[in-house]
This record gives C-alpha cells, structure tokens and sequence, in this order.
C-alpha cells in the first residue's frame, strides 16, 4: 500500500553525531522549521514541514546520539520521541565513511519496530576514502529497510529520499526486526513476554516493539520502569540480570552491546570493502597542526581573539543603529502626547517598554556575530578540537574541556553563554559550566567599572584596577568551581571523550540556519522576560510618586519661573534660539576638536547666538532642569525602588553602601548596566551614561574609594540579572536551581565585599596601608591554595583502589 | 602525573563492599597503550553511564583501537574509522590487550 493522499506524516529523523542530520534536515525543509523544547528539559527540539507530490510531512529532527541507552538528555529525548509521540517512520542518517559505528544506533532504531528508511550519508567522503558498500546486501541485512544514498551538503539524493517516504510501507508488520541475543536471553524475554500478555497494570504502546522494551528491561534500562510499571516483572527481569552478571561478571548491557557489535562486524566483512588504507591522512595532516603540543593551544588563542574582536568590532555600527532607532522610536511615540505630559502611560511605555526592550536588542548583533563565529567553528570540526587542547587545564579547575567556549562568551553577555553550555552532555560538568559562568564579567558590568574606576582612581591606577574586576571574578570562579566539583557534584563528573570528525568548509546555509535558530531562542526568551521586569522595575521607581505637596511646591516654582521668563521678555523665539545654541554646544563638545580650536569655535558660536535675552533664557532653563532633577530624585526617594532601598540599608551597611547604592543595584537585577542610570537619577543629574563627569564629581564627593571599589565587586559577584537567571532556570530545568544560585552569588558577594570593606577600613587607617595590603592579598592567594590543597585530597578518597587515587570518572561501576 | 603501571598477571580485587563475587582481572588500559600499536578492547571499569556511553561510540569487547597519536595527557585513537579524543581518565577506564 502506498500512503494515502492528503495525509500527514510523522518522521523522525534520527543519526550519529556529525552525520550530516541537521544538513539533511535543513536541506529538506528550509525554513519551515521552528526550535521549542522538549518537555522538561533542555534539548532543542526541532520540527518541520516537507511537501513531496501530494503528501506532507512533519519532520522532527532528533538530537545526534550515538545510541539509544538513556544515558544522557539527547538519548532520553529520542527515545521519549519514539515512544510517546509515536511518528510513523524513522529517517536514519547513516555517515557511510564510518559505517560500523552508525550501525550500532541502526540496529537499537531497527529493534524499536519502527519502519526504516536508511541514508548512506557522505557517500563521496566514503568513496575518496575507499570504502566501497555492498547497498543490496546491506538492506537484506537490516530487514529490507530501503537504502539512499546522498552527499548532504550538495544536496545530492535528497529528492530520492522523498520518494522513498512516499512509498515506504507503513502497515503494521506481524514480524519485526530481531537481533539473537543467545537462548538463554531469547528464553528469558519470552518468558517475561508471556508473563505480559496477562499482567493488566502495562499497555504496550502500539508502535514500539514489546521485544525492545523487554531488550530495555534485561538491560536494566533506567528509564525501563516507566515503560513497563509491573513490579512483579520488573523484579523477575532484575534477578535474572543479576544472575547473569554474576555468572560471566558483566552487565547484560555490556553482553548485548557486545552481541551487536559482533553483529555489525560480521555483516561488515560481507559489505564493506576497504580499497585505501589510512583514510585519514587529511585530517591526521591538519590535527598534527591544530592539536601541535606547542602550537595547538596559541592558535586556539589567536582564533578566540579574532572571534572576538571581529564580534565586538563589526557588532559596534549596527549596536549604534539600533539604539537610534529606539531612540527615534521613543520620541516618535512620546510624541502623540503633549510635550510636557506627565502621562503614566507615556511614561510606562516609552520609559519602561520601549527602554527595557531596547536595551536587550541593543545585544542582538554581537549576539548574532558570536553566534555566526561559533557555528563555523563547529561545523568546520575545530570546536571538537578545542574542547580537546583545554580539557587538561579545564580539569584542574574541576571543570572540562567543553566548558571554555560557554565560558568565553560569558565575557559578552552571561545569557548566551549559559545557552552554549548545551553542547556539554554530562549534567554535573554542565550544571557547574551554568552556576559559575555569572562570575565572567560580562558586557554589561562594564559601563559600571568605566563609571567608577576613574571617579575615584588616579590615572595610573585605572587599568590595573579594571583587570583587577575581571580577574577577581575569574579567580572566585575557580575557587567555587573546585569546591562545588568536590562537594555538589563529587564524582559525577564524566571523563572526557571526544569524536574528532573529519575537517569539512561549513556552508553558509547551514551556519545561518545554526545561528538563527539560537538567535531567536535568545531573543524570544530573554524579550519576553526583559519586558516583564522592566515594567515591574519602572513601576517600583515611579510609584507612588510624590507628596502633593511636594508636587505643588514644584508646580509654584515652575510657574514662578515661567512668570519670571514673561516678565523678562523672553518669548518663543528667544527659547528657540536658547535650545538650538545649547544643541551646537553640545554637538561642537562631541566633536572631538584640540582645545584650541574648540575655543575659537565656541567663541564663534556665542558671538552668533549670546544675548542678553537668550543668556538669561539659558539660566532660567538650568534653573527648570534642576528642579525637574530634583523632583526625580525626590520622587525616587518615596518610590517602592528607594524604599527597598532604605530597607535593605541596614543589610548593607557592612558593605559600605547607603542606600542609593542599594536601590540602585536592586534595578541592576534588571540589566547590569541599569546600576549607573539609577546613581544618575538617584543625584538628581537627569539621564547620565558611563562618561559623565558630573556623575563622577557627585560621587567622589559623596563616597570613598573604598566603597566604590565594594560596588563594582558586588555588582560582579552577585546575582546576575534577571535574563540571566530566567536562562538558567531554562537551562537547569527548574526555578530551584536558578534561585539557588542566584542567592548564593549574593551571599557570597556580601561576604566578600564586607570582608574588603571592613578591612580595607582598618587597613587605610593604618600608618602603610600599601604593604599591608599587599601582606593581605599574599595571605589570600596562599589560602587560596590550601584551599586547592584540600580540595583535591577530598577527590581522591573513595577511589576504586586501584592505588591512582586521581579518579572522580574511574570509580568502579556500581553492582548494586 | 605518573599513572601507575599494573602488572598484567596480578589478580587485584578491586573493591570487596561492590561485588563480591566477582574478581577482576587486572590489565593494561588504554592508556599504557604507546602510539601505533593495535590493541583490542578488553573491558571498560568505569559508571553504568559513561560505560554505555563508551560503548556507544565503539568501545566494547573485542573491538580493535588504533593509538593515533599522544599529546600529553590526552591521545587521539581510531576505532572503527571513526577519530576519538580521550583524556588519561577515560583512558585509564578502558582495559585492552595486545592483539
């Protein structure tokens, strides 16, 4: 029977790692896809629409796994897939130049009873290095399933396989696949089979096969429970594997992996030939370069710094547009109101949706560039690579090779870091990567150190104070790294294995594809919450406003002014011409002109415009201006936002802060770089940036050193913001991980931050605070170490005794 | 780091408390393995999970490796035509004979 006209159906695409999948899968569908994720956890799921003649299709585009034990989250997911949502045929993409090993998940996706379509992938990197495939004899082996063979990334037979899904027979089959397993597994299953047939607790989906669950089973599969929830079976199931494993001291898994690998090898003797030996000559060639012992690790370097600079750098122009264009936005929306409205909605939506928005997007092209960058990395091979060279270094720190590209991009923005984390497939190392990554300072902590450091720092001072920040952050990220890998996560760490798939020129579609899809994850999860906090944000800093009678003062007073300005004769035109010269000063300032000519010009320009009328136009609009500052900062002062603020004084006053600092790193929780608008509101300047100079006056006057130092390091160490938490709850797969984190980093930077600020107290009233700073920081660095020390004695207790004692990964498996 | 060599005839019960029953035998593990020699896989002692993910990307009983190169800590080995990066750990977590 061929498939019915009109209907729709469910594929699954399924295949190794490095297979081709998601080239197929792009290829095939172009961009009707869209990415969600699967229920629960992490796993990007992506799906799409395919019309071949008058059939359509839904394609869902599996994880890349290498088989189908539930030992990792893309493995759980396929199998969940297959079982639950039940599509109608498997796609399997198969690398033909490393067949043997595809087989494997092959054989687990033939014994699930699904029906098969197999493609020979990469067939003309199979042919260059001479493996030739008997096609015939192959699909004979793997019960009849048609075999197409395709080059992916030219999209050579895909058309084929199109018409293969068309004709593929869906009809339940009453004989399915079946691999021998030995008499006394056989005997075995088909005595928990019968057994089955009369337990009513267990309803066997209808598409899997019974024998793979009972395959599962035997295995002891962790997610096989669930699958069939009889106890009484279960129990039978688990005595008898216990039996066996005692008997030839291996687990049944071990037995039937080994089966099927006996299987592929005797079927591959029959069907591959190899006419050329060391087919890896190429990529063996490039890895003697890129993996050098010397060199490997300095043209990694070399890489990054291009990554990055190019991200940073060709990201500026276009960051610039999008915040005119916001700009544009705002004063065009502003604009449907009368200009000195005092409208809450006006307010609500060009100060705290417009703004809050913005100021996301605003990240988008160096989000997007990084994204691009790190695509072709991966799709050319090299990331495999780099994971490799850093894994040794990584390890001491408790962590593994994988984690140094997420925590890289953390240096930008925290967010997309904490979404790179994804390609670690061990839960311990990547939970670990997510919970340390806010302490890389990221993009949006800087505007603050560039506000700070030279409001209270002299010139020299001001580099070595920066790098200080980040290595700060950096060195406590080390620290919290080892000791959670030897407390939390003690022994959950996996070893590190790696596939080096062969060197490859990424396609530019598949590196847009790649980048879009996290793009938009990224925009779509971080826009929606963004906007939510920043409307619950403005509302805390403009609610409930101020006292009548403040306001009506204030209203007095502008009037008074505005009767003054009458009273003197100065009208329309004389305001205009006041405004326009303030603009030319303010556009001739940002010139950048010596100071020579800077004068001259400023001179020529209060020739042009100064008069007596226009002068004191000038004062009476500074005069409004101080007033509105004022009332800003007063009303900020009564706000919910100043409020918390006066609360939580007492909280941080061991920190050194007051509680304008507070409030404003509690709208830090919004977006980092929010802490130096809030400073600016909360001292009455108006809307003020990183490079104010008023800013920093304002704050040498009223703060020391020392307590501008306590709050670039609290706003480094403590919670990140809120886009930043919501991803790692995301991420983690629960609010109580995210929450956890959050909490701690703030303990943690009151504690460190008091620390500093109480001594640093008495270490600056002393007679030579330098040295005995510098006798303080060595103390640290040594317990530092011991701390180092310690850590790693904890590791190596409990080992498997084999004497090494150096072995989180190689404690002996457990037997129950 | 030295990784300790474990002589090939010893018999070593690894952990009493784990199982009783079984006795392991000691071998030579990948990672004592030298460049250009072909080895076959043995056993791997190591968590249910990372020793079903070893066996998934090939290495199970039987199986011949082929020890690319060394670098390090790490090595690079082929195992049915696919290219394999492990650290000295995962190494250490795999037995193998000399075929």
């Amino acid at each position: 029977m061929s498939n019915t006209i009109g209907s729709k159906i469910k594929i699954a695409l399924a295949g190794n790692p490095n297979a081709g999948k998601t080239t197929i899968f792009n290829k095939l569908v172009g961009a009707h896809q869209h990415v969600g994720n699967y229920p629960g956890v992490t796993v990007e799921k992506v799906q799409g629409t395919c019309h071949h003649g008058s059939l359509e299709m839904l394609i869902t585009d599996l994880p890349g796994t290498y088989s189908l034990n539930a030992t990792s989250p893309e493995e759980a997911v396929s199998r969940d897939f297959l079982y639950h949502e039940t599509p109608d045929m498997i796609v399997n993409i198969v690398d033909a130049s490393n067949l043997e090993r595809n087989l494997y998940l092959t054989y687990q996706l033939l014994e699930t009873g699904v029906p098969m379509i197999i493609v020979l992938n990469l067939s003309d990197k199979a042919k260059e290095q001479g493996i030739e495939i008997d096609d015939a004899q192959l699909s004979k082996a793997l019960n009849n399933s048609p075999i197409i063979r395709t080059v992916g990334n030219k999209g050579t037979g895909l058309e084929k396989i199109l018409d293969a899904i068309v004709k593929m027979d869906l009809t339940p089959k009453e004989t399915g696949f079946r691999l021998d397993y030995g008499p006394e597994y056989e005997q075995e299953m088909a005595e928990i089979s019968r057994r089955l047939q009369s337990s009513k607790t267990v309803q066997l989906n209808s598409r899997i096969s019974e024998r793979w669950l009972l395959v599962n089973l035997l295995e002891r599969d962790p997610l096989s429970p669930k699958w069939i929830p009889d106890p009484q079976i279960q129990e039978l199931a688990a005595s008898f594997a216990h039996q066996k494993e005692a008997q030839t001291g291996k687990n049944v898994s071990t037995i039937f992996s080994e089966i099927r690998y006996q299987t592929i090898l005797e079927l591959s003797k029959n069907v591959v030939k190899t006419t050329k030996t060391n087919a890896h000559s190429n990529t063996n060639k490039i890895d003697a370069i890129l993996l050098h012992r010397f060199w490997g690790l300095p043209i990694f370097l070399v890489l990054m710094y291009v990554l990055f600079y190019v991200t940073f750098k060709l990201g500026d122009p276009p960051m610039g547009w999008i915040e005119d264009g916001f700009d544009m936005l705002k004063e065009w929306v502003g604009g449907f109101w009368p200009a000195d409205s005092e409208s809450f909605l006006k307010s609500l939506i060009t100060d705290g949706i417009i703004g809050g928005v913005g100021g996301v997007i605003v990240f988008l092209p160096n989000i997007v560039l990084l994204f691009t960058g790190i695509a072709i990395l991966e799709d050319s091979g090299y990331m495999a690579r780099a994971a490799c060279l850093l894994d040794n270094a990584m390890s001491k720190f408790g962590l593994r090779g994988k984690s140094f590209i997420p925590l890289i991009v953390g240096f930008g923005c925290n967010v997309p870091g904490i979404i790179a984390t994804r390609t670690i497939p061990n839960r311990a190392d990547r939970f670990l990567t997510i919970l340390i990554l806010p302490l890389f300072s990221c993009g949006a902590r800087l505007p603050i150190y560039t506000l700070i450091i030279p409001a209270f720092f002299p010139e020299q001072w001001r580099a070595p104070i920066l790098f200080l920040m980040y290595f700060t952050g950096v060195l406590v990220a080390a620290v919290l790294a080892k000791l959670l890998s030897v407390s939390l996560f003690k022994g959950q760490s996996e070893p590190f294995v790696i596939e080096l798939p062969s060197y490859q020129v990424p396609t530019v579609f598949g590196v847009l594809i790649t980048m879009w899809r996290r793009s938009w994850m990224y925009l779509k999860k971080v826009g929606t919450i963004i906007l939510g906090v920043s409307i619950i944000l403005w509302a805390m800093a403009v609610w409930p406003g101020v006292s009548d009678e403040t306001q009506a003062q204030y209203d007095k007073k502008t009037e008074a002014l505005a009767a003054a300005a009458e009273a003197e004769g100065i009208d329309d035109e004389v305001k205009a011409k006041a405004e326009e010269y303030s603009e030319k000063l303010a556009a001739l300032e940002e010139e950048g002109l010596g100071d020579e000519e800077l004068d001259t010009a400023k001179e020529k320009l209060d020739k042009e415009y100064l008069d007596a009328r226009v002068n004191r136009a000038l004062e009476l609009a500074e005069e409004q201006t101080e007033l509105d500052n004022k009332l800003a900062a007063a009303s900020l002062e009564v706000s919910l936002m100043g409020r918390v603020g006066k609360i939580m004084e007492p909280i941080f006053r061991p920190c050194g802060f007051d509680w304008k600092m507070d409030s404003a790193i509690m709208a830090g929780l919004a977006a980092k770089e929010v802490v130096v608008a809030q400073m600016g509101i909360l001292y009455s300047l108006g809307e003020v940036d990183e490079e104010s100079d008023s800013l920093r006056e304002k704050l040498a006057e009223n703060y020391t050193p020392l307590q501008g130092l306590c709050l670039m390091l609290f706003c480094l160490l403590s919670a990140p913001c809120f886009a930043c938490i919501a991803t790692a709850k995301q991420e983690m797969g629960g609010w109580k991980w995210a929450i956890a984190q959050a909490l701690s980093l703030t303990v943690l930077a009151w504690t460190i931050t008091t620390f500093v600020y109480q001594v640093g107290s008495v270490v600056l009233q002393s007679k030579n605070p330098t040295e005995i700073s510098i006798v303080i920081g060595i103390i640290l660095l040594a317990l530092i170490w011991a701390v180092f020390r310690i850590a790693n004695k904890l590791q190596g207790k409990g080992g498997c005794g084999c004497g090494c004692n150096k072995c989180p990964g190689c404690s002996v498996r457990k037997k129950d | 780091m030295k990784m300790p060599t474990v002589n090939e005839d010893v018999n070593v019960n690894r952990d009493d408390s784990v199982s009783s029953s079984v006795k392991y035998r000691a071998h030579s593990t990948l990672q004592n393995a030298s460049v250009g020699q072909r080895v076959q896989v043995q056993q791997i002692i190591s968590t249910p999970a990372f020793e079903a993910r070893l066996q998934s990307m090939g290495f199970v009983p039987g199986v011949p490796v082929n020890i690319v190169t060394k670098q390090g800590k790490s090595m690079i080995v082929e195992v049915l035509r696919s290219r394999l990066s492990l650290s000295a750990e995962a190494a250490s977590a795999i037995t193998v004979k000399v075929s």
